[in-house]
């Protein structure tokens, strides 16, 4: 089962290390975070739901996708070819780490599928013209073998 | 397999800690008293902090490896849970094995002192790592993902 077959969240918690909270280059709190935040949640209802076009349409034109033992999706028709939604997935997914580097940020999240699989996942989001926010990279693995990478 | 894959797969059988655990003894990022450096200098620097990956596994030499990491790092191998923080990263390195690790970076964005590097690990493996600049002025590995990917036809 790959991460499609294994996907979406319930609930998003943030857990904002310390040191790295004052830092004026990122930023951890307030509108922004909530903005990836909120970007990261549309993936997982649109997972969760099963629908195929809101999942697609929250990655970048550029899309980096790597899931583990699979050649990278580059591009999103690539994403789409390689990945398609096929129905909805109960992912859950905690969001241990949102950070801002201008227009770029980073999530890193711990997942669930149905609680029979768990893995992890970094994703670079890239921030568009309308302010909104689109996974441009995504790199996700299990933290066991557990039969998921289909 | 690769041997990296070997080596640290091996090497775990770890137990799941809150991020940022021992958070209070991360070293702070670089501040804006150092000077903006290029795009072109940040990229030597993050292709130079690969460089220092591949030495510390070609020395087997823990200390040089550890010093690749940042005190808070978060480290996600496929098919093992993740190892967070430095004292557990090094109770499942040391010793550290011999490997001839080649690392490839295709990608580097840079904005202030975090960063994130993409990019291919011995041929064909990809990695993906933020990195980030610590208040030493180095550079260090503070996130890093990887997978294997299948050989290419």
């Amino acid at each position: 089962m790959r991460f499609h077959s294994a996907t979406t969240l319930a609930v998003a918690i943030l857990l904002i290390t310390g040191p790295e909270a004052s830092h004026a280059a990122q930023t951890t709190s307030g509108a922004e975070v909530d903005a990836v935040i909120a970007a990261m949640d549309e993936v997982g209802d649109a997972l969760r739901t099963g629908d195929n076009e809101a999942f697609l349409a929250m990655y970048t034109p550029d899309v980096f996708f790597m899931p583990p033992d699979s050649a990278p999706a580059i591009g999103k028709d690539a994403l789409a070819a390689a990945n398609p939604l096929e129905g909805p997935i109960p992912w859950e997914e905690v969001y241990e780490e949102v950070m801002v580097h201008g227009d770029w940020a980073h999530v890193i999240g711990a997942w669930t599928v149905g609680g029979s699989e768990a893995g992890k996942a970094i994703y670079i989001l890239a921030r568009q013209g309308d302010g909104t926010w689109k996974i441009a990279r995504e790199f996700w693995n299990a933290d066991g073998s557990s039969g998921e990478g289909q | 397999m690769t041997g990296r894959m070997h080596s640290i797969v091996l090497a775990l059988s770890l137990s799941i800690s809150t991020l940022g655990c021992g958070a209070g003894e991360t070293p702070a990022p670089a501040s804006e008293s150092l000077s903006s450096p290029t795009a072109e200098e940040n990229r030597a620097a993050i292709d130079a902090l690969m460089d220092r990956l591949e030495a510390a596994y070609a020395a087997t030499d823990i200390d040089l490896l550890m010093d690749v990491y940042t005190d808070d790092l978060v480290y996600m191998g496929a098919d093992t849970p993740a190892i967070k923080g430095a004292a557990d990263f090094r109770a499942e390195n040391d010793p550290v094995g011999a490997y001839d690790l080649v690392m490839d970076n295709e990608e580097v964005v840079v904005t202030g002192d975090w960063g994130y590097a993409r990019g291919s690990y011995d041929g064909n493996d990809q990695y993906l790592m933020i990195v980030r600049r610590d208040n030493d002025g180095v550079w260090r590995l503070a996130r890093e993902i990887w997978n294997i990917a299948p050989d290419e036809e």
